[in-house]
């Protein structure tokens, strides 16, 4: 039974021009990268488009990837790899206005327990919002700790920080949180 | 640890042992079995963390392999990766073709003068040039004069 390939190996294949290696790539590394855009963006849309504007840049990448052996480098290309996602999500928050998290149209239901799924439903909706409006690095840093289970050095590497300013934006931003969703 | 470390750790981490500094959680978790006030700002915090974890991503298409589709697809419109590592065509690249004129242009006319012999009629040229912008009476005139440059 052979292994899976690594992302150094699919990589280097990629870079020789092999589409499949690559989207055995893309599709390894595709379900967190939309996870981390959307929580980012707060929109399905934007996260694909982000996602697949990474995706592209590792295409372009590829010829000149220098893997380095050993599996270290899996974990140095993901992190590479969110640390693309991550800023393109900056960039594109910056160049775009806002849209306005809770859009939506509201649906009546009239089926039981609407009441409870309603207040649910609102809960969501502040909690989104409050992230939303968190300043950029530390909804980058909340994202990948928190949500996406990242360590506190693989955070500082993607966002290119130290631990310590890593720590420090998750405390501001969970104070923020607190107050604003008390 | 210090109880200080740990209220920064959750503070950061969250309520969860599961998120804290994998070197530090141990010693962590350790003080807050013992010490009530820890174990309060521990349980305080787990309400934040309940309310973050209602924040969903946005739903992603079902199918994946779709957006895998579309965006395998959109490299095809991109430069091939072997143009991309063929010093042969970075050489290619730099030297674009209105260089190549530029540098063919220029041997023709060398060429043409060389071959032509013209280049031999060059300092007779710049001699009466030279005369022509300099009086009759010479250079030493035009100084006693002051000269307009």
């Amino acid at each position: 039974m052979s292994a899976e390939p690594s992302d150094d190996e699919l990589m280097g294949r990629a870079g020789n021009g092999d589409r499949l290696a690559f989207a055995d790539l893309v599709r390894r590394h595709l379900p967190r990268v939309g996870a981390i855009a959307g929580r980012m963006l707060a929109s399905a849309a934007e996260a694909e488009e982000v996602g697949q504007e990474a995706f592209l840049r590792c295409w372009q990448k590829a010829p000149g990837w220098a893997p380095s052996g050993g599996g270290g480098q899996t974990a140095l290309f993901t992190t590479w790899l969110h640390r693309i996602v991550v800023n393109l999500c900056i960039d594109r928050r910056r160049r775009v206005a806002p849209v306005p998290l809770d859009e939506a149209p509201e649906q009546a239901d009239d089926a039981p327990h609407a009441l409870d799924r309603m207040a649910e439903a609102e809960t969501v909706r502040r909690v989104r919002t409050a992230i939303g409006d968190l300043p950029d690095r530390q909804r980058a840093a909340l994202v990948l700790c928190y949500y996406e289970g990242m360590s506190n050095a693989e955070a500082a590497v993607a966002l290119e920080m130290s631990v310590g300013a890593v720590e420090s934006l998750l405390v501001r931003a969970r104070r923020t949180l607190r107050k604003t969703l008390a | 640890m210090t109880p200080k470390r740990v209220r920064e750790i959750v503070e950061a981490y969250g309520a969860d042992p599961v998120r804290w500094p994998a070197a530090e959680r141990d010693a962590a978790l350790a003080m807050v079995r013992t010490d009530e006030a820890l174990a309060a700002f521990v349980q305080e915090s787990r309400r934040l963390d309940l309310l973050l974890d209602q924040f969903a991503p946005p739903l992603q298409r079902a199918n994946a392999d779709e957006l895998t589709r579309q965006i395998a697809a959109a490299t095809q419109e991109m430069p091939a990766q072997r143009d991309a590592r063929d010093p042969a065509v970075d050489w290619r690249r730099w030297f674009a073709w209105p260089k190549l004129a530029g540098l063919a242009m220029a041997g023709l006319i060398g060429f043409t003068v060389g071959w032509s012999g013209l280049d031999a009629h060059l300092g007779d040229w710049a001699a009466p040039t030279v005369v022509a912008l300099v009086p009759a009476d010479g250079l030493e005139t035009v100084l006693e004069a002051g000269a307009p440059w």
